[in-house]
């Protein structure tokens, strides 16, 4: 990975040292920053995502990621396999949205309105994807999490599970509830548009 | 409705809102969390510090009084951690600013000195943008302080402001929850200079004459901190700020918890 095995550790490099580091440890050092900037580079649109359709809000997920960022490098050396950086990423990803989420004060913003102006506008495939996204809102973060992670990412159960710390059998009746919600949504915006049309 | 197309609209909705890039921002944010943290396991939240060691600012402010042998005191703004009824005790806002917050009158040059609640004509908002969503508006606002370090806790009182001081929406008509309060489990958010928080202020059901453009936020403190009026930021219309009449049921306006 990255090149790491070239850079040795060696004794007494004061010149690189820096407060946070023993001067024996800095070449070891250097080559963990290279790895975790590497690392987190190549999974930061998808963690960027993920945060932001869990959140429903850019900015917190901004500052989610980059929190999980902070929380990552600070645990970096207990991951001892890092060809499973990907998920661990995003577990702890979802696990500052979930917190961050749960510390909102007031609930999470929905975006929300009646059936009846949605459907207003005419469009049928708009409308029902505008009840469709309004439905996704009302989700718990765990549920939209999931749906995200399937339909967006296409992950398998097991794929799910190691992102979101649960069982596959959480994961399935997660996937269940959330599409059930969902579906009903869709389909009652579905009879409303033949309905005014 | 078929579950193919079921699947292809959820698909569709997902990809239209999911973000395309990364801000820059943010890439700039990660890439700098290595070279400015340790490595080792810590808190999972930034936490402001003192740019000068709290020690140095003791020390310096025993060293500037023994020299000038006068003291010059200034009194806690009202609004100050002790004048906060419900605050108190729990609102220190961290373990490096306690140890001023006892005396209330304190030397003015030390980082010694009690950090008061902000005060709202030391803050100021800017409305960086708004969303339109079917009977809302959203304003993603910005509050910056720019004087002393201060904090700002609790939740203030809301109202939504045209260009002539019209009262579109009030919070407060809402009963106590939309008066400015303070809870014991609100966090407290320390802002030095410069620094500032961020919130989402959700508008809906505006049912009265046209508005005056442009469209702003006002917020009034808790614990008589003030009001202070967010405006829209440079670029940013009020076109999308007024929300529409749903119904004859009251206009609400309320806002996210504060973050940074």
């Amino acid at each position: 990975m990255t090149g790491m095995g070239m850079l040795r550790r060696q004794s007494g490099h004061p010149e690189i040292a820096t407060p946070m580091t023993r001067p024996d440890d800095a070449d070891g050092l250097a080559a963990r920053r290279l790895a975790f900037e590497r690392l987190t580079d190549q999974r930061l649109l998808r963690a960027y995502r993920l945060a932001t359709l869990v959140m429903r809000d850019s900015s917190a997920a901004q500052d989610a990621v980059h929190d999980a960022a902070v929380l990552a490098w600070t645990r970096f050396d207990e991951l001892r396999d890092r060809s499973l950086f990907d998920a661990w990423f995003d577990r702890i990803v979802l696990n500052v949205c979930r917190q961050r989420l749960r510390e909102r004060r007031v609930r999470p913003l929905v975006i929300d309105a009646t059936p009846e102006v949605a459907l207003a506008d005419g469009a049928s495939g708009r409308a029902e994807r505008d009840v469709l996204r309004r439905a996704l809102s009302r989700l718990t973060p765990e549920h939209r999490a999931v749906v995200v992670m399937r339909h967006l990412e296409g992950y398998s159960n097991s794929e799910i599970a190691a992102r979101t710390g649960e069982r596959e059998g959480t994961v399935k009746s997660r996937l269940h509830y959330a599409l059930r919600e969902l579906r009903a949504a869709y389909d009652a915006a579905g009879r409303g548009t033949e309905g005014t049309q | 409705m078929s579950d193919e197309r079921f699947d292809q609209d959820l698909r569709s909705v997902l990809q239209e809102d999911a973000p395309r890039d990364v801000p820059d921002d943010l890439r700039r944010r990660v890439g700098a969390v290595p070279a400015t943290h340790p490595a080792t396991s810590g808190p999972t939240r930034p936490v402001w510090r003192h740019p000068v060691p709290l020690w140095i600012g003791v020390v310096s402010a025993i060293a500037v009084l023994l020299a000038v042998g006068t003291l010059q005191f200034r009194p806690a703004p009202q609004s100050s951690v002790g004048g906060a009824p419900s605050s108190t005790g729990s609102a220190q806002p961290s373990p490096s600013t306690a140890a001023g917050a006892n005396s209330s009158p304190s030397p003015t040059p030390s980082h010694a000195a009690a950090v008061t609640a902000c005060r709202a004509a030391n803050l100021v908002g800017r409305i960086l943008s708004w969303q339109g969503a079917a009977g809302s508006r959203i304003a993603d606002v910005e509050v910056t302080n720019t004087a002393a370090p201060c904090f700002v806790r609790g939740t203030p009182a809301l109202q939504l402001v045209d260009a002539s001081g019209r009262i579109l929406l009030d919070s407060a008509t809402a009963g106590p929850s939309g008066q400015p309060h303070v809870t014991s489990t609100d966090p407290t958010f320390e802002l030095i200079p410069g620094a500032h928080l961020r919130t989402e202020v959700q508008a809906s059901n505006y049912c009265g004459a046209a508005p005056a453009a442009p469209i702003d936020i006002a917020f009034t403190l808790p614990s008589g901190g003030g009001r202070f009026v967010s405006r829209p930021g440079p670029g940013v219309s009020s076109a999308e700020a007024v929300p529409p009449c749903n119904g004859p049921t009251a206009g609400h306006i309320e806002m996210n918890g504060w973050r940074r």
